[in-house]
């Protein structure tokens, strides 16, 4: 094992030095322009170049024993399978951490050392979650290359889903390691002479199938997204694509003025007064906003959310970044590079750490999942102007309009005024008005206020279900809807008018649950169990509230398992395995059978 | 500069008004209504003449009397120039002065040019100039003023949070941008007088939790209380002396009295003596000259109906009434306003009629009495002075007997029995109409409009009293039946069509406006309303709670400024009465036409309000709503001002049919954008506003 370890790395050796200083060379050229620990946008790019080395080295150096003699070559020596297969293993990782995690400890190590710019533990972690996903990567590929099908390949999307989150660097070791161990057993399974031969063993072939199956359930996603848009496009009936989006829909709602919403939302109401309301609305200039931080930064995060993180004090002449390990803002002089202290709870030179990582915001304004505090640029003190209730989170940044700051919430809008008169550089806030947001955070899509002389209207549209945030996919089926409250000069909110709004994509747009009902639940759970920072969480709904997506789900099973009965039907395959095949095909439905046709071979005469 | 000799001026025409007491108001009228009735007929002139502005305005004269300063403006942008008074030539001091103000140190050697974000300095020696201060945003500092006296200083206020108290400073910053004093208060201070190095020697500020001005003696660290004057009194130090070993200090002041009047302290006996008041019983001292060295009062002058010098009895005071005696002689008809420098040699001397387009501006050599008028070109204005209408100052009885004042516009060459009779409703309320021109006013006449400027109670100028006695009766009844009862006292004397009636006015001279016609619906024919409040106790508590430019935050709160106004703002009746008796109230029943105008950015009358005031306008009054996108309280630019004048001459036209300027490309895309009407449901008569828009009739 120890020669073909050192055989292998010799292979690699001149590339990888080469990469490595390459890799180097980048580090510290965009360390150069920026504080590469903070560029949250380059650590994904990274991410993605260190992947796609993992991925090329596999196909470089397991690909190589691809063709039949090669093969044979490799896989008859007289060494265990297991142990060549760790050996090619190993060599890729030494490789990979030549590569990839030298060149970015001696980048941290050096800035650590050599500068006063923020370094938390959560740097390191990242070198070591990088290697992880890049020897996925690697695991991936090696497993297509000796795999009957390069579609197999699709193995790797499974890691990525389940483990790539914005997570703790170490909550997320629990996953990461999962995947990788899951990957490496599957990779290691694959590592047989016969390669064309199907996988042995039942609980082998399920949990070396399952990782596959995940990834084509995305690639069924992604292929019925673009045929579902794409035809949608064709006939003219794709809401997003159209002259004029429909009628009463919430595309129409979202792209409407705020008054025309309000006006719209006031069509059916019985009020006495909406016909004056409706009158007023093309000369009043509502605010329209939303939840639109739907997540708050968590402390020892991999990677950091694109929410600004610090700023430059420029009459300071200092830098404050926040710093996750002692949860306080340190500063440095940009020019000089020297240490400018800490910055806590109460400002500049306090000690007090922060409970959670607050989010910098304009106007001086600083916000943490449940405080909202302002910041005096001359004196460099922070003030606290609002604290949250137990449980509260805010879901958008403060947002000033109509000489007011309103402030939204997982629970409520909260409308306050600033105290002019008070003798303060911050001024105190006074509470107007406030309402309890009518069917909670879930699928609030905006709130849209507007003053009036006797009072306010505000009006919440909620979505239909269709969310996103980063790459993940949270969606329900919801009916979107919309809800106008009147709140008088007392503050005192009153329903006024509700309205349906059409949802303008049929239920088997809004969510591929219905591919496969098991598969998008298992899916769902790291993204229900991790704390992401989520405003407000996902919640997994095994059966969505939408009956055409049971018939959907059910005639996709009935298609797999029909497909899967005719592709095993004269198949060599025992009883037994046909058996769990089509049990897999009716609980996983198409998915299943797509990794059926990869994983086993069909009779010849079939 | 062209000399005007005094013959050739006494030629021009004379004034309305009668300067003697004893020539009664029935009287005036008829021989204003017969002249004006003889006179000719002006040509129409279009709207945009009556708009235009000066090309050099700002006019001052250095102490010395060696220079004037002035803003000119060249087409493309406004320039600050100074001009040497002996020689003529000039140079420009600074290129783009839009925001600039300019103030002489009282040696006339350099000129504080004070910007929105800071000091500069113009030395008129070296013709050199430069930044010296940068106003701190954060204190909030601003130009607080500066004393001829203190040559070298200017006065820069700040206002700092210590302790969760507003602390109030008053900066001492000389020429080289250095604080070499400061003065700290816990109120806001209102105006201070410097000694020689720029130490404030006398000051008047707020006080006390009723916010009384008080006027202070301050040595060091020391103050003494001089005077206090509480709302709505004001005490205004305006002179010391403390030469000789005697202080003395010189304040227009109350006092106690009804009239504000000259007063002055004396360190010997620390007592007040009033020097002198206005003879007549009418009017509170408006301003007052003092000498060089500042030893003594020269004149001080009044505005009973017209602007009144009154010289002191002392050998200098006859040599200055002499002068102005003159002058008044000169310029017959015309309010003067003086600024005396070099040791009263040489006066800047401004003089306005209702019927000049623009004040005239000359040098008076004093000793000579050599009047040289100063760019006349550039201020004749487009309308020659025999076009515009003359002023005529009225008075009358309310209902309840007491007397009140207020000036009528007779247009020329109409026969004024006829002429449809339009209120023109000053803001404030506590404000006044002063009779001086001003463009609506002149466009209004020149249509064969007759426009009634009354000074109802409320009106400031007329003492404490006057003041005081509408007792914020803003509701049906009160200062709505004062400028009801001088519309009847005109008609009566043959001034105007009882038929044809109507009003206007801007801020609460809009809300009065609505007022009328929602309370008076047969008597006016339409409103004009601009920038109005639909209800007035709303606004202003709206006024209270969002702050804005209507009341300063360093000012006495909205209900302490009520109170001292006689307002029982604090009384739930009052406002629930000025609820019932609002126009909001009321909109429903709205029967008459309004041509509401309003300003979407305006601070101080919420917008939403008026769009309420529209959207529940009665069916049959279907408001003409122009609302200015880019204004406040008033319209900012030249263009927003054109549009507000376009709305009240298109409304006349509408009902009296005096005639309409068509407007200009530009103003018609503003009004295509803007203007609103009838809320989306066109009845004919909005639809014929828009047509009429449209076409430009």
């Amino acid at each position: 094992m120890k020669d073909l370890y050192f055989s292998e790395l010799r292979r690699f050796r001149l590339p990888a030095m080469l990469a490595a200083v390459a890799n180097l060379l980048l580090l510290m050229f965009f360390n150069r322009l920026e504080d590469l620990l903070q560029a949250s946008t380059l650590h994904g790019i990274f991410l993605l170049i260190y992947t796609l080395i993992g991925l090329g080295l596999a196909i470089m150096q397991v690909g190589a024993y691809r063709k039949p003699s090669q093969w044979a070559w490799l896989i008859h020596r007289p060494l265990a399978t297991s142990r060549i297969f760790a050996a090619l293993a190993l060599s890729a990782l030494t490789v990979l951490g030549v590569v990839i995690a030298l060149p970015l400890l001696m980048v941290l190590v050096g800035t650590d050392v050599n500068s006063t710019r923020v370094v938390d533990v959560r740097h390191y972690f990242y070198i070591v979650h990088v290697l992880a996903f890049a020897m996925m990567a690697w695991m991936a590929g090696a497993h297509a290359c000796v795999s009957r099908s390069r579609f197999a390949i699709a193995v790797l999307f499974a890691p990525i889903l389940l483990a790539l989150h914005m997570v703790s660097v170490f909550a997320l070791l629990v996953p990461v390691g999962l995947a990788l161990g899951w990957l490496t057993w599957i990779t290691l399974k694959s590592f047989r002479a016969n390669r064309e031969a199907p996988i042995r063993g039942t609980g082998t072939l399920l949990l070396g199938a399952l990782p596959l199956q995940i990834g084509l359930f995305l690639l069924c996603i992604v292929v019925m997204r673009f045929a579902l848009v794409s035809g949608g496009i064709l006939l003219g009936i794709d809401p997003l694509n159209t002259d004029y989006p429909p009628r009463g829909g919430l595309i129409e709602t979202e792209r409407s003025e705020p008054s025309e919403e309000i006006a719209w939302g006031l069509s059916e109401s019985r009020d006495p007064r909406a016909e004056s309301w409706r009158q007023q609305m093309p000369l009043l200039e509502p605010l329209r906003f939303g939840p639109w931080l739907k997540r708050f930064p968590v402390r020892h995060q991999f990677s950091s959310l694109n929410l600004p993180g610090g700023w430059y004090d420029k009459e300071h002449e200092t830098a404050w970044t926040f710093s996750h390990d002692h949860m306080l803002f340190l500063g440095r002089n940009p020019e000089s590079g020297a240490a400018r202290g800490v910055f806590g709870q109460e400002g500049a030179g306090d000690e007090t750490p922060f409970e959670h990582v607050p989010v910098v915001a304009e106007h001086g304004d600083l916000l943490t999942r449940d405080a909202f505090y302002g910041i005096d640029a001359e004196t460099q003190e922070v003030a606290l102007r609002y604290r949250l209730r137990d449980g509260e989170t805010f879901t958008g940044l403060p947002q000033r309009e109509f000489n007011r700051i309103m402030l939204l919430t997982n629970q409520r809008l909260i409308v306050m005024r600033e105290d002019h008169r008070a003798a303060a550089a911050i001024p105190p806030l006074l509470p107007d008005w406030e309402v309890e947001l009518p069917r909670g955070p879930n699928h609030l899509q905006s709130v849209t206020v507007a003053e009036l002389m006797n009072g306010w209207l505000t009006s919440f549209v909620y979505g239909n279900g269709m969310r996103q945030i980063g790459f993940s996919q949270f969606s329900e089926v919801v009916p979107p809807w919309q809800q106008v409250q009147f709140i008088d000069a007392d503050g005192r909110g009153t329903v006024v008018a509700e309205r349906r709004i059409n949802a303008d994509f049929p239920a088997i747009q809004r969510t591929y649950w219905w591919i496969s009902p098991l598969l998008e639940t298992l899916t769902s759970i790291p993204e229900a169990t991790l704390d992401k920072g989520l405003t407000w969480p996902m919640r997994i709904t095994p059966l969505p509230d939408a009956r055409v997506l049971w018939l959907a789900a059910a005639f996709m099973v009935l298609l797999a398992t029909g497909l899967g009965w005719w592709w095993t039907r004269n198949s060599p395959m025992s009883k037994t395995r046909r058996r769990v095949w089509l049990a897999s095909c009716m609980l996983l439905g198409m998915p299943a059978f797509l990794s059926l046709v990869l994983l086993e071979p069909r009779s010849p005469g079939a | 500069m062209r000399t005007i000799p005094a013959v050739t001026l006494a030629i021009l025409a004379l004034p309305f008004f009668a300067c003697a007491d004893d020539v009664s108001t029935e009287a005036a009228i008829a021989a204003a209504k017969a002249t004006a009735e003889a006179a000719d007929r002006p040509p129409m002139h279009p709207r945009d003449d009556f708009l235009k502005s000066a090309d050099v305005r700002g006019i001052e004269l250095s102490p010395d009397g060696a220079w004037l300063s002035f803003h000119r403006d060249t087409g493309s942008a406004l320039s600050l120039f100074i001009r040497n008074v002996d020689n003529g030539r000039e140079h420009r001091v600074v290129a783009d002065s839009e925001g600039v103000d300019a103030h002489w140190a009282g040696d006339g050697e350099r000129l504080w040019l004070v910007h929105q974000d800071g000091l500069g300095v113009h030395d008129t020696t070296t013709r050199t100039g430069r930044r010296v201060f940068r106003f701190d945003e954060r204190r909030q500092q601003r130009f607080f003023g500066l004393d001829a006296r203190a040559v070298h200083h200017v006065v820069v206020s700040e206002k700092v949070a210590v302790d969760g108290e507003w602390r109030y400073r008053y900066l001492g910053v000389n020429a080289d941008g250095e604080i070499t004093s400061a003065l700290e208060t816990r109120k806001a201070l209102l105006d201070v007088l410097l000694d020689e190095n720029g130490m404030v020697r006398y000051a008047a500020g707020y006080d006390g939790d009723k916010f009384d001005t008080v006027t202070w003696r301050i040595s060091g660290e020391a103050r003494e209380e001089l005077m206090r004057c509480p709302l709505p009194e004001r005490c205004q130090p305006v002179a010391f002396r403390s030469d000789e070993g005697i202080e003395t200090l010189w304040s227009l002041a109350h006092d106690g009295g009804d009239l504000k009047s000259l007063q002055r302290w004396s360190a010997s006996d620390r007592e007040w003596t009033m020097l002198h008041r206005d003879p007549r019983g009418i009017s509170g001292a408006r301003s007052v000259i003092f000498n060089s060295d500042q030893t003594d009062w020269l004149a001080l002058a009044y505005r009973p109906d017209h602007v009144a010098w009154h010289a002191n009895d002392t050998r200098e005071g006859q040599v200055v009434s002499e002068a102005i005696a003159f002058l008044a002689r000169a310029l017959p008809g015309a309010n003067l306003d003086f600024t005396i420098a070099d040791a009263g040699r040489r006066w800047l001397v401004r003089a306005a009629r209702a019927n000049w387009q623009h004040d005239r501006y000359f040098v008076f050599d004093q000793p000579a009495r050599e009047l040289n008028e100063l760019f006349a070109a550039q201020r004749r204005g487009r309308i020659p002075h025999g076009e515009l209408a003359e002023v005529l100052p009225v008075r009358w009885r309310a209902e309840d007997g007491f007397k009140l004042h207020g000036y009528v516009f007779l247009p020329m060459g109409v026969d004024l029995g006829t002429a449809p009779l339009i209120a023109q409703i000053h803001g404030g309320p506590y404000a006044n109409s002063s009779g001086e021109s001003d463009p609506a006013t002149q466009l209004l006449t020149n249509r064969g409009y007759i426009v009634f400027k009354p000074n109802f109670r409320a009106s400031t100028g007329y003492g404490v009293e006057y003041v005081k006695a509408s007792a914020g009766r803003f509701g049906r009844e009160g200062v709505l039946d004062d400028i009801l009862s001088g519309m009847d006292y005109l008609l009566e004397n043959g001034i105007g069509d009882p038929e044809r009636q109507a009003v206007i006015g801007h801020s609460f001279g809009g809300y009065a406006s609505l007022m009328a016609v929602t309370h008076h619906p047969q008597r006016f024919a339409f409103a004009v309303p601009s920038a109005a409040p639909v209800d007035m106790a709303w606004t202003m508590q709206d006024i209270a709670i969002e702050g804005g430019s209507a009341l300063s935050e360093d000012g006495p709160p909205l209900e302490v400024l009520f109170s001292g106004y006689s307002v029982p703002y604090g009384d739930p009746e009052w406002h629930a009465r000025m609820r019932r008796d609002s126009p909001m109230e009321n909109a429903g029943d709205l029967e008459i036409p309004v041509y509401l105008w309003a300003g979407a950015r305006d601070d101080r009358v919420a917008v939403e309000s008026l769009v309420r005031y529209v959207a529940e306008a009665g069916p049959g009054a279907r408001p003409l709503f122009l609302i200015d996108p880019e204004s406040g309280h008033s319209p900012r630019q030249r263009l927003n001002s054109e549009a507000l004048a376009w709305l009240i001459e298109f409304a006349a036209n509408e009902h009296f049919g005096g005639g309409l300027t068509p407007p200009s490309p530009r103003l018609q895309q503003f009004l295509d954008r803007n203007l609103r009407g009838g809320m989306g449901d066109r009845s004919p008569g909005t639809e014929a506003a828009h047509r009429s828009a449209a076409s430009g009739r």
